[in-house]
């Protein structure tokens, strides 16, 4: 569920046509925005203080062969968190997890993967490489 | 999830959410601005007969994340704690003290009110007289039943409230919430398709029981 | 007193027509598009997300257009939408520690474990204005991306995790630690604040509270109006997985990714009787790249810790009263530009009790001269 969230939408959108079986699904809770408030904590680990609101969208489907699927997402995307419910109830069919895994997941993940690669490079070339000068010492001997 | 859980989870809520919790809140705003008057629910929840449908049209509304619900007696059921929360959004409240609504079935014979336990939901503060909760009733009708003169803020003059499941024990105790005033209770009572409501700003007369 | 007067609306109408034509500009140069502004004016972005407590980089984009790049007005208008939500979830506390980290410095260990990574920071920058940018960026400009580094990502889920400095510390003892209790924490857009208010309560309202304003607590408290001298422990910013745990799943799920800037500020604290000798911890939480204002906030936090550490108070922002009664920008401009509201009737009573204040100054006056003839 976490991949799918954290996936765009359009990417999500593109594996889910890739599918070779479509489901019909209607919506148990159709899409729907509000706000999550998202919470630190004091002093990195202590305990838990209000930081600020974020939006968010969720989603509850049901499959017409009864599955329920749950979609989280974070932003005002509709579609976007009704693709995430109706891929969770797809992938609650353990029997369709190993080719959904294949057609859906991995592509979502390895997309994911490349962002993060970039942006770890990205960051990882800004790192201080500190050489101290060696002062006060006789070099000739 | 167990399957009765799960069977419940499906029974659908509104239809057109905001629309249908905007409709319904206009007639609960008018009937607890018209203490005793009955007022239709314009959208009624197609939900299996042991359902209280009304009330729950009535907490889809009303309840959200923010409010902690008190299901009581036989709507404490697991399956409609499920359903509230899953529905609503709301948090069940672990004691009657942290509630901000209650949910209350008294459609089975004899269950009626128990004042103990409204005893033990908040009544509000004097700083904070509207921290008081709002108790939902489930109602299995309109007509008959015990009841009250009421007077005061919407009510013109002298006018009664009758509502069927409740005893006269009930409404001498509502009579005694009316003197914390502005503390108090505030009381929702809905069948499946209508709502009458007692506001605490309601002053309870001579007790109707025959 | 206000008095409702009718008859403005027509010149309310064309002052809204002026407004928009203001906003517009000279329609002879391009309009800014929404992702123009989330993507060029990240910063401006991340700091109406602050200080208006709603993380949602499109509508603060919007804000910011819509308000002519007025940012407290843009927070307004984020703080107006969020009432119109209802609020569905309350995340599990985000784990900074388990940050993607994009920058982390410290200014108190020069060889920390992971090392000092600058990331996209003005600090070392030589504030002259870059003419460069005047005519537009050609797309050969722009820096090349480094080659794709995947030793991270082999890591769990990836990206360039660091422990934190100060829990480093805190386990040697050499800083206060913080664990979590489990308190369920204050939320002040639910209830009123009440003073005193705890530690919780502080953080939110400092979080979201007006940058200049924190910023200035925050400089009076090193100019000898607080508490000690702070060291920057650490200060990071990155990514941070935001989760929540829905009731009806009874397992925690993942929203997405928000960016987040946090800071460690050390105080040096001689101890008591209970109090071991140790480093004090200020902590500041900012949504977005918002570095100044988690600094400020950091000192504020450690601060208002007066009672805590018996501090002696020698300024405002040691009096949590002081701050967070006027931190929020959103509070002060409505209370400020009240001001322009029609006070006519108090303005004429006022008038008129100073015509007879007057009056009886001028008969004393009279009086007096009268008896000093008489003398």
């Amino acid at each position: 569920m976490s991949l799918l969230a954290r996936s765009p939408r359009e990417a999500v959108e593109r594996a889910v046509k890739t599918l070779p079986d479509q489901v019909a699904y209607g919506f148990l809770r159709r899409p729907e925005t509000g706000l999550c408030m998202v919470r630190g904590r004091i002093g990195g680990t202590g305990p838990a203080f209000n930081l600020g609101e974020m939006t968010m969208t969720r989603c509850v489907v049901r499959t017409a062969d009864g599955r329920v699927g749950y979609g989280y997402v974070a932003g005002r995307d509709r579609r976007h968190a009704e693709l995430a419910a109706y891929c969770d109830a797809l992938l609650q069919d353990e029997a369709a997890r190993p080719g959904l895994d294949a057609l859906l997941l991995a592509p979502l993940r390895g997309e994911l993967a490349r962002r993060r690669e970039r942006r770890t490079a990205e960051t990882r070339a800004t790192r201080v490489e500190f050489f101290t000068l060696v002062r006060g010492e006789d070099h000739n001997g | 999830m167990a399957d009765s859980t799960a069977a419940i989870l499906r029974q659908p809520g509104f239809a057109d959410p905001v629309h249908d919790s905007q409709q319904t809140f206009r007639a609960v705003l008018a009937a607890m601005s018209r203490p005793g008057a009955v007022v239709p629910l314009p959208r009624v929840l197609d939900l299996p007969e042991g359902m209280p449908a009304g009330a729950l049209a009535v907490l889809l509304t009303l309840a959200d994340l923010d409010t902690p619900v008190w299901p009581h007696g036989p709507a404490a059921g697991q399956d409609l704690a499920a359903w509230l929360s899953f529905a609503c959004g709301c948090p069940l409240a672990a004691s009657p003290e942290e509630a901000a609504y209650a949910l209350m079935d008294i459609r089975p014979e004899g269950a009626g009110l128990d004042p103990t336990v409204l005893a033990r939901l908040p009544a509000g503060t004097p700083e904070y007289p509207d921290r008081g909760a709002t108790v939902i009733v489930a109602v299995a009708g309109m007509d008959g039943g015990c009841g009250a003169r009421v007077s005061g803020p919407g009510v013109r003059g002298e006018g009664s409230i009758r509502v069927p499941g409740t005893d006269a024990v009930f409404w001498e105790y509502a009579r005694g919430l009316g003197e914390l005033f502005p503390l108090g209770l505030d009381f929702i009572f809905a069948s499946r398709g209508e709502v009458v409501c007692l506001p605490r700003s309601a002053r309870i007369g001579e007790i109707l029981c025959m | 007193m206000y008095v409702a007067v009718k008859g403005g609306e027509r010149a309310i109408d064309e002052a809204h027509k002026l407004l928009d034509k203001e906003r517009r500009g000279d329609p002879a140069t391009p309009e800014m598009g929404v992702g123009q502004i989330r993507e060029q004016l990240g910063l401006a972005v991340d700091r109406i997300m602050c200080e208006g407590s709603l993380y949602d980089p499109e509508l603060a984009a919007l804000a910011l257009k819509q308000a002519q790049g007025d940012v407290v007005e843009a927070v307004f208008l984020l703080r107006a939408y969020r009432t119109t939500l209802p609020r569905l979830a309350a995340s599990l506390p985000v784990e900074t520690e388990e940050m993607d980290v994009r920058r982390r410095i410290s200014a108190s260990f020069k060889d920390l474990p992971g090392g000092q990574v600058l990331g996209p920071t003005f600090d070392y920058t030589h504030r002259l204005l870059d003419f460069g940018l005047l005519g537009g960026e050609r797309a050969a400009d722009l820096p090349d991306a480094p080659a794709p580094d995947a030793s991270g990502a082999e890591e769990e889920g990836g990206g360039n995790r660091l422990s934190g400095i100060a829990s480093l510390l805190a386990r040697e003892g050499l800083a206060e630690a913080s664990e979590d209790d489990g308190s369920v924490p204050g939320d002040l857009t639910r209830d009123p604040l009440v003073y005193p208010a705890d530690r919780s309560l502080r953080l939110q309202a400092l979080a979201r509270g007006d940058e200049g304003f924190v910023l200035s607590m925050g400089y009076s408290t090193q100019r000898g109006f607080g508490s000690g001298h702070p060291f920057a422990g650490e200060i990071r910013m990155g990514g941070v997985e935001v989760e929540i745990a829905p009731e009806e799943l009874g397992f925690p799920v993942a929203l997405g990714e928000i960016t987040l800037t946090e800071c460690q500020m050390l105080f040096k604290d001689t101890g008591d009787a209970v109090r071991p000798p140790q480093f004090a911890r200020g902590y500041g939480l900012a949504f977005g790249r918002c570095e100044r204002k988690a600094m400020a906030m950091a000192l504020v936090d450690r601060a208002l810790r007066v009672q805590e550490f018996g501090d002696a108070v020698k300024g405002p922002a040691q009096d949590q009263e002081f701050v967070l009664s006027h931190c929020d920008n959103v509070e002060a401009s409505g209370f400020v530009q009240h001001l322009k509201l029609p006070h006519h009737v108090d303005f004429q009573a006022e008038l008129e009790s100073l015509r007879r204040l007057r009056a009886s100054r001028e008969s004393r006056k009279d009086d007096a001269a009268k008896g000093e003839e008489a003398c």
